[in-house]
């Protein structure tokens, strides 16, 4: 939920790289950054599921992002990183090839993403901005991270 | 009867015999002297006087008791008591003295009577001092004069054996005396002897060898100077003397034989004389006759020796004469024969001996080219003997050098396969450092993350996180900065390894290029091996082709001198042969010869080559005498040469 940066003159974003995108993340969503480890299959898993690991005793899924946004499946490596999101009260690992910078840009500067039909690409963008001549796409999570009876099942 | 030397002897033993017995007598008779006065001064004189002291002594004591009995005072009691031990003490030592001066044998009893007598006296007068001593001088006074008895006795007994040592001493000193005496009479009747002795042997030299000798040395003296009438005396003597006397004798005896042999000689001469002076009308006669035939034969001698053959003796000779005339005459004629064949034959081996000396000339010229020829060849042939040990050894020292290049070249090898290791080395310790460099990386890229995290937890805090999310973007700007500078030393690294790997490759390429070229120079150092021992053997065969050379050279320096000395010797043979025909035309040998001789050089000349002539000589001198004698044969048919 990006409104808890919405009543503020600035947002504060991660940049991360995904299938070869630049992708920007809430920051106050974002609980930790860590490095890749293999995480452990979790099976009858949607095929954008990795599998779970351990982060200080607590058992979270993995998403592999670029393969949940469509972008191909992500191979891991020493470089990939884990970015572990709070998403309502559940904690989620999304799985990118890596994490470019900390952003602080002003809300004036983003637009919104362009709008070609109903239904799906729009869905995960919130928003956009020019970033060093790139265009950022910021993610919105609760459609990144399925819904809980999903991720249940 | 005894020769002078014996009796000489005799005398001599005789004095010896009497001087040595006169010496022995004077000795023993001085012993017995020596004897007599050692008893003397050693016993009896001794005695004697210990005899005397005795009684003195004992005197002594008797004057002590007295004194002892008369004492007044205590001191004077005490005197005499000491006086009284002292002599009795003193008469002990002498008694003792005494007793050792006995002889061995001899009674001691008179001395054991003295000492008896004595102590009885002291015995008898030991109350009185008894009485002394207690004061009683009255008593002891009486006793004293009683006791005077006893004293008595025993200075009667003392003086006895006083007087009988005295009477021993005196008996030893007489019995000196007469020795003495018979000794003196008995040496001098003895040098009275030996007197009487030399002067009569003195006296019998005089007499009867001294005046023969001196009458004999006479004789001798007359002798010498011509006098053989004199007479010769004690010829008839057996010693030394007799033997003289007859030797001078013979001498005289000689003289009187060659004064009548000088005698004979000089009338045998006179004999002699007579008779030469008979002979000498005779010969004067026949020598007359022998001077005139003498001088005609001298006369033949004196032309014969001025070379002139042809002179005969031709004077009528007397008939005991005549077979000398013939002889001579003849004897000229078979000298002038002789002398024509030998001017022949001279002329002959002068014209010889000339062309031998030509031929041999020639020889030695071309025996000398040929030893020039040779010597030049050994030179050249050393000279290249040189070139070609030269070579060998330039051969040798090519060998010995690619030898070094193969022992080089295989360390080289050595060499590379140590670089191709390092350079293994060397990639090892890239990857070990690329490992590192990824650990690095790691650590970088976890910081990148940790200060990802920081800046996250800085802005949730809001203003407050602000100066930390500086402090992170710092953190993170230096782990980008240390990924940036691992990943360029990464590819520095690699391109690194790429180089060392080709690097390695090019030396594996060197290494295999160097075992290339260690086989060729192997095979390079067989070849110069190969032409080493070429260049050896050919030098050994060039030295025994030397030597030979060498031999030659000597050889033909040996046949060089040889006919060098040849040609001296038929050159010498040439100027004989003229010296001969010079001598022989000294001759006069008629006129056929003279012909001759001019004749044959002329033939000589007239054309014939001179191989042919060498021939004929040759012919000349192997056919011998035959050949000589067909040359000569129109000359003299008269003389027979096969007979020469």
């Amino acid at each position: 939920m990006a409104a808890s940066g919405d009543n503020q003159e600035e947002v504060r974003l991660i940049t991360v790289r995904a299938g070869s995108q630049d992708f920007g993340l809430d920051m106050l969503a974002v609980r930790e950054i860590r490095g890749w480890s293999q995480p452990t299959p979790l099976p009858q898993a949607p095929h954008f599921v990795c599998g779970m690991v351990q982060l200080r005793g607590t058992v979270i899924p993995v998403i592999d992002l670029g393969d949940r946004l469509g972008l191909g499946r992500t191979s891991p490596s020493a470089k990939s990183v884990l970015v572990m999101v709070d998403h309502g009260t559940r904690l989620v690992g999304l799985l990118v090839d890596s994490v470019s910078d900390l952003a602080v840009l002003p809300k004036a500067s983003l637009q919104p993403a362009p709008q070609l039909c109903d239904g799906a690409g729009s869905g995960f963008v919130d928003a956009t901005a020019a970033l060093e001549g790139r265009i950022l796409s910021i993610l919105r999570l609760q459609s990144v991270i399925p819904e809980l009876p999903a991720a249940a099942a | 009867m005894l020769s002078l030397k014996n009796k000489l002897r005799v005398t001599y033993a005789l004095v010896l015999v009497c001087f040595v017995a006169m010496g022995a007598l004077a000795i023993y008779r001085l012993a017995l002297v020596s004897d007599q006065s050692a008893e003397m001064s050693r016993v009896w004189t001794p005695r004697t006087r210990i005899a005397q002291e005795m009684h003195s002594v004992s005197g002594q004591y008797r004057i002590s008791e007295a004194m002892r009995i008369l004492s007044a005072s205590p001191s004077m009691a005490e005197h005499a008591s000491r006086e009284l031990k002292d002599n009795a003490d003193a008469f002990a030592a002498k008694i003792a003295a005494y007793r050792a001066l006995l002889h061995k044998g001899e009674s001691a009893a008179p001395v054991d009577e003295v000492q008896n007598l004595w102590e009885q006296y002291v015995r008898g007068n030991e109350l009185m001092l008894t009485y002394a001593e207690n004061g009683q001088q009255a008593q002891a006074a009486d006793r004293f004069r009683n006791s005077a008895s006893k004293y008595y006795l025993f200075a009667n007994a003392m003086d006895d054996l006083s007087r009988a040592d005295n009477e021993r001493n005196s008996a030893a000193g007489a019995v000196a005396s007469a020795i003495y005496a018979q000794s003196k009479s008995q040496v001098f009747i003895a040098v009275t002897g030996i007197a009487v002795l030399l002067i009569v042997s003195i006296l019998f030299f005089e007499v009867r060898v001294w005046g023969v000798l001196t009458r004999l040395s006479f004789a001798m003296k007359r002798l010498a100077s011509g006098d053989l009438e004199t007479d010769i005396h004690g010829t008839s003597r057996k010693d030394e003397v007799g033997e003289m006397a007859k030797a001078i004798q013979v001498f005289k005896d000689n003289g009187i034989e060659m004064r009548r042999l000088e005698a004979e000689a000089e009338t045998q001469r006179r004999h002699i004389e007579e008779a030469r002076q008979k002979n000498s009308a005779a010969v004067e006669k026949a020598a007359n006759q022998r001077a005139q035939i003498v001088a005609s034969i001298a006369k033949g001698l004196e032309s014969l020796s001025g070379g002139e053959l042809t002179y005969r003796l031709n004077e009528v000779f007397p008939p005991e004469y005549r077979k000398l005339q013939d002889d001579f005459n003849a004897a000229v004629e078979k000298l002038q024969g002789a002398m024509r064949v030998i001017a022949l034959g001279a002329k002959e081996i002068h014209s010889s001996t000339e062309e031998i000396s030509e031929a041999s000339d020639k020889l030695a010229q071309r025996t000398e080219k040929q030893a020039a020829s040779l010597e030049e060849t050994a030179a050249a042939l050393e000279q290249l003997t040189g070139t070609v040990r030269t070579s060998a050894n330039s051969a040798k020292q090519v060998k010995h050098a690619v030898a070094a290049t193969k022992v080089d070249a295989e360390e080289s090898g050595e060499v590379v396969r140590k670089a191709v290791s390092a350079m293994g080395e060397i990639e090892r310790s890239s990857a070990q450092i690329s490992e590192i460099i990824g650990v690095m990386d790691e650590i970088a890229f976890q910081t990148n993350l940790l200060a990802l995290n920081a800046g996250i937890e800085a802005a949730r805090a809001g203003d407050a996180g602000r100066g930390f999310a500086v402090v992170a973007q710092e953190v993170r700007a230096l782990a980008q900065r240390s990924t940036l500078a691992a990943k360029e030393i990464k590819t520095l690294i690699s391109s690194s390894s790429q180089q060392v790997a080709s690097g390695a490759g090019l030396v594996n390429d060197t290494g295999q290029a160097l075992e290339r070229i260690v086989a060729q120079v192997s095979e390079i150092t067989h070849a110069t091996s190969d032409i080493a021992a070429a260049a050896e053997d050919q030098a050994l065969t060039l030295t025994q082709i030397n030597a030979s050379i060498t031999q030659m050279d000597k050889v033909t320096q040996q046949n060089a001198a040889m006919a060098e000395e040849s040609t001296a010797a038929s050159h010498a043979l040439a100027q004989e042969a003229n010296e001969l025909a010079r001598l022989i035309d000294q001759f006069d040998l008629g006129a056929e010869v003279q012909s001759l001789a001019d004749r044959q050089p002329a033939e000589r000349a007239s054309g014939k080559s001179r191989e042919d002539r060498g021939k004929a000589v040759l012919r000349t001198m192997s056919s011998g005498n035959a050949a000589l004698a067909g040359q000569l044969e129109t000359v003299i048919e008269n003389e027979n040469w096969e007979e020469f």
